[in-house]
């Protein structure tokens, strides 16, 4: 306990005792006010020990009342001029060297005790008053006791009436209210302040004491080491992009490779690739950003278009009617802002570099025709991807989802519930409870279509394509309810937030 | 995605069984609605935009049935006499129609808020704002056959459109009546306007626009019905009728076909058709992972709404959206229960890689976080005031042609302004103030667009310098081990003579210096700004 003490509290500590008071220690210990409070709300804080605050109430002299004190009361110095022979007011005010002031009281103080007498412009002592030269005055009693401030409330009767007598006149004494410190020691107190302090531990550690070991046999102060401490303001990742790396190690440890595509897409990768077709109501919900200048891909190849086109015309040879109608190889090449991952997912079965069984995944910034708000962003990350492989069905996508339920939202409860998207079928639904918030949304997946990867690929193969909300999990993860704080510029946020 | 309403009591009658929400509720989810019930009024979301004929209670009542194995009202289409002659003029301008004519029990308030919500739905998202398709009912008593589908000019005939009480030209329409301005569109730019009149040459419509007044107004307790769907589509100009005319069925009404009379040809409408397709086992199982027996698919087709005869499907003539098996499989899939097909691990190992350049960014992420710099990570978007103007830049940046926010009008093509920008925002936060960003910044050079890979830092309080933040670069250029050189150079950004380009093997990747005075003030910046620019791909070779 003692090591753990500041310097401070170690120099207060000989000099406590219960009942002692501030004044009384400052008087006792030689140290400063403010260093004894320090030391005392420190060791109050350890339940060395209580202090209780009283409110006390002093007389003392003041600037007349000094001089009173050394040349006596003008009332009495007016007696004793008055003393050998009766004189006029001018004359003992002579005498006496009293102001027209001290005059004006002393006379009436005089009167009041009926201890002179009037007569025709000259006054005298009366018999009272030749007694009273003999007497010391209430009020001088209390002048030659206020050498010090005394406290109020010792004051007895006499005192007190005099002294109000003399608060009445001006400058003599006056008042003053102080707030008092007394120590009651705890139990561990009265133990502590038995205890021989030893005055030599070390504070600082420091490179001289080190250099020439005179640390050695001593002891160190310990720290508080509870008590908090300042803020420092460092160098960290961001709080979202740090959830981003995580998502990528986990998806290269399920053996996916990660695959890319340009921000500024063009029509046919983020859509007609995906055999959603050009008239349809379906590329409402998909909506997106069309560019001012250039309007049009023009480095779009042509033999994978003349694919996608008989797809979307008669079905290029799958089994599918296809939507039958013309498709336009201009509106194709129009360049958009990428609204959705999948068009990187349709890049790459297009690669001539696509590996069958391969697992592929990407996260990509993605765009959305929208309002921004607490839960919609114009700009927003999504993670997707596919697993493609000969012989693999909609049980291996079952089992895929519950794995990505389990990895990305800490549960195995999961639903897999019938939806739409206009490039798989079946499309399916994933929903996962998450301990704390319930049933959430995790993300899409399905089949892509036949007539998505024939063209594509060349041939048909089965995909498993899937899509997560990473947004989603990212805030509930994260802790955050604004969807605006993943891309936050408020740098007293984005020091404050946590990275995990 | 659609959104529509209907009484749960209505639902409950076309059923024929008194059925709860909750059950509705289930069943329409494996068709991707989702259903709210408030009092009797359900609101259904239709989350499958393929699926029109679900858009009104009528389909919801004959999948509902399906599903529960009750009988069906059969669509059997009587045979009429009545004609609609298609003249030759509509060729160019709107080509196609299909209708037919109903005949049955007093139209009641239900099924007419039906047919208007559901023609409101199906022609704004499936029609394409009535371009592609738009549809007309009317009381047929006082139409006298045949009707005539014409193309007339624009001031040659006058009638008087719904909801109005004069007579006006069909140019007048387009300029004088609601639905006029709204669907003017459609006929921008054509000579002559459809028409559909009768007999006695009263004005039916003016399709896509409007009835007529006089014999184009449907109301509660009418008998006699005559529906007609006009395109420029005629598949979907069909399946507008199909759907009409099962929902016809659905309502005890008696459905009959009208002959369309085009040059010499005849022809039915609308045309029931129930396609087929063949479907095994074997490819259900392949796609499902689930081997059926042939009876058990077949009844699991019937409660999808299919036929099914010896390995033969008949696909119902409303469900246009079946282009391949796949279709009939998901539908297969979600009565069978998706809960009920096994799970099976995907068992062939695969190697995971990263982007080959994940690797140089995290490592210069992870030297700019040692240096003590906060990451950032901001919208890709943003507008060319912040990226050109205050930047004193005349790149050319990929600009939003439809813009919803000023705000967001352009894809970034630096990180400088971005980060600007932000200190910008946060001058009452301590300094010093250390951040950076890596991301992806658009890059366009006339027809040219390209994405690039950058690091941009910025040190900004009162004594931020050259030196700084040259003693960072040179930190994270120098512990990746790259060769670099630092030549003075110009940029509008930077201030002259306290500015530098970053050569590696000769290639300029990037600047480093002090951000000009005057584009910190542009940003409204009262502290000393010192940072550089990197593109990562130059760094990888």
């Amino acid at each position: 306990m003692i090591q753990k003490l500041h310097p401070l509290e170690r120099k207060i500590l000989p000099f406590l005792k219960s009942g002692i008071t501030l004044t009384q220690l400052q008087e006792s210990s030689g140290m400063k006010q403010e260093e004894i409070l320090r030391a005392m709300h420190w060791l109050e804080n350890k339940e060395v020990l209580t202090t209780q605050r009283t409110m006390t109430k002093h007389i003392l002299l003041a600037s007349n009342g000094v001089a009173y004190q050394k040349n006596g009361l003008p009332e009495r110095r007016m007696l004793q001029a008055l003393a050998t022979a009766p004189m006029t007011i001018a004359e003992v005010s002579k005498k006496a060297s009293l102001n027209q002031q001290e005059v004006g009281i002393s006379l009436g103080v005089l009167k009041n005790k009926q201890a002179i007498i009037m007569e025709q412009g000259s006054m005298q002592l009366s018999e009272q008053g030749k007694a009273l030269l003999k007497q010391q005055f209430d009020e001088e009693k209390l002048l030659k006791k206020l050498v010090t401030p005394i406290t109020w409330d010792v004051l007895s009767a006499s005192e007190s009436k005099a002294a109000e007598s003399l608060l009445r006149r001006k400058d003599i004494v006056m008042i003053t209210e102080k707030t008092e410190i007394t120590i009651t020691l705890t139990q561990l107190g009265e133990k502590l302040s038995r205890q021989k302090i030893n005055a030599e531990f070390l504070d600082t550690i420091t490179p001289t004491m080190l250099q020439n070991g005179s640390w050695k046999g001593k002891e160190f102060r310990a720290y508080d080491v509870e008590s908090n401490v300042p803020r420092i303001v460092a160098g960290k990742k961001h709080h979202y992009r740090f959830f981003l790396d995580e998502m990528r190690k986990k998806f290269l440890s399920f053996g996916f490779a990660e695959c890319e595509g340009p921000v500024v897409e063009n029509e046919f990768w983020d859509m007609d690739a995906l055999f959603m077709p050009q008239f349809h109501s379906a590329r409402d919900i998909h909506q997106g950003y069309a560019i001012k200048e250039p309007k049009y891909d023009d480095t779009l190849s042509k033999e994978v278009v003349k694919r996608v086109k008989a797809a979307h015309e008669h079905g290029f040879g799958t089994g599918s009617k296809g939507w039958r109608y013309e498709f336009d190889t201009t509106r194709t090449a129009k360049y958009i802002l990428r609204t959705q991952d999948t068009a990187i997912s349709a890049r790459t079965l297009a690669s001539k570099d696509l590996k069958i069984p391969g697992k592929y995944f990407q996260m990509s910034r993605c765009f959305r025709y929208d309002v921004i708000d607490a839960t919609h962003l114009s700009d927003f990350n999504q993670v997707g991807g596919f697993v493609v492989e000969e012989n693999i069905n909609f049980g291996h996508l079952k089992a895929l989802l519950k794995m990505f339920a389990e990895e990305f939202a800490e549960t195995d409860q999961i639903k897999i519930v019938p939806g739409y998207f206009p490039f798989t079928e079946p499309s399916a639904e994933l929903f996962a409870k998450h301990p704390d918030l319930g049933w959430i949304e995790l993300g899409g997946s399905g089949m892509f279509r036949p007539e998505l990867v024939k063209p594509l690929v060349g041939k048909d193969v089965p995909v498993i394509a899937w899509g997560l909300g990473i947004d989603r999990i990212a805030m509930f993860k994260l802790g955050l309810k604004d969807i605006r704080s993943l891309f936050s510029h408020d740098l007293e946020f984005l020091r404050e937030c946590r990275v995990k | 995605m659609p959104t529509i309403t209907f009484s749960l009591k209505d639902c409950q009658q076309l059923i024929g069984k008194k059925i709860t929400f909750e059950h509705v509720e289930s069943m329409l989810r494996n068709a991707k609605a989702e259903l709210t019930i408030n009092g009797d009024e359900i609101k259904a979301e239709l989350g499958d935009t393929n699926l029109p004929y679900l858009w009104s209670v009528e389909g919801i009542a004959r999948y509902c049935k399906n599903n529960l194995q009750l009988p069906n009202n059969v669509l059997h289409l009587e045979p009429s006499s009545q004609n609609i002659i298609v003249e030759k003029s509509v060729k160019t301008i709107r080509p196609w129609i299909a209708g037919f004519s109903a005949e049955g029990p007093a139209l009641s308030d239900a099924f007419l808020k039906q047919m208007i919500q559901f023609q409101e739905k199906f022609c704004e998202s499936y029609g394409r704002r009535r371009q592609k398709i738009a549809i007309g009912l009317y009381p047929s008593e006082h139409i006298a056959f045949p009707i005539t589908y014409t193309a007339v000019a624009p001031e040659s005939i006058t009638f008087i459109p719904l909801g109005m009480q004069r007579q006006l030209s069909l140019k007048q329409i387009l300029e004088q009546h609601s639905k006029g301005k709204e669907y003017a569109w459609i006929l921008e730019g054509m000579k002559t306007y459809p028409l559909l009149k009768d007999a006695k040459q009263q004005v039916l419509s003016f399709p896509p626009i409007i009835n007529a007044e006089k014999i184009g107004k449907l109301e509660i307790g009418m008998k006699h019905i005559f529906f007609e769907a006009t395109g420029t589509d005629e598949e979907a100009v069909n399946l507008a009728a199909v759907i009409f005319a099962y929902a016809f069925a659905e309502r005890g009404y008696k459905v009959m076909a009208l002959q369309l009379i085009q040059e010499k040809e005849k022809l039915k409408t609308p045309r029931i058709e129930w396609e087929k397709k063949k479907i095994s086992p074997a490819e259900i199982e392949k796609l499902l992972g689930v081997k059926l027996k042939e009876q058990e698919i077949a009844s699991l087709l019937i409660r999808s709404g299919y036929q099914y005869a010896k390995g033969v499907v008949s696909i119902p003539p409303y469900r246009t959206d079946v282009l391949h098996a796949v279709d009939i499989i998901e539908d297969i899939a979600i009565v069978y229960d998706f809960n009920k097909i096994p799970e099976q691990q995907l068992a062939t190992a695969t190697i995971g890689s990263a982007q080959h350049i994940v690797s140089t960014i995290d490592t210069a992420r992870d030297l700019m976080v040692g240096l003590g710099f906060q990451e950032i990570l901001s919208p890709f978007l943003s507008n060319k005031g912040i990226l050109t103007n205050n930047m004193q830049s005349t790149e050319e940046v990929v600009e939003i042609d439809n813009v919803m926010s000023e705000t967001y009008s352009a894809v970034r093509n630096s990180l400088l302004p971005i980060l600007l920008e932000l200190l910008s925002k946060n001058k009452h936060v301590s300094y010093p103030q250390k951040v950076f960003e890596q991301g992806i910044a658009t890059k366009r050079d006339r027809k040219v667009i390209a994405d690039h890979e950058l690091l941009t830092g910025l040190t900004t309080h009162e004594k931020a310098n050259y030196t700084e933040i040259r003693q960072v670069l040179d930190f994270v250029l120098n512990m990746m081990g790259v060769a670099y050189q630092i030549k003075e150079a110009t940029h509008p950004s930077f201030l002259q003579g306290r500015a530098g380009k970053i050569l590696v093997q000769g290639k300029e990747i990037g600047f480093l210096g002090e951000i000009h005075p005057q584009v910190l003030e542009n940003f409204n910046i009262e502290m000393p700004v010192a940072g550089f620019e990197i593109d990562i791909q130059g760094l990888e070779e």
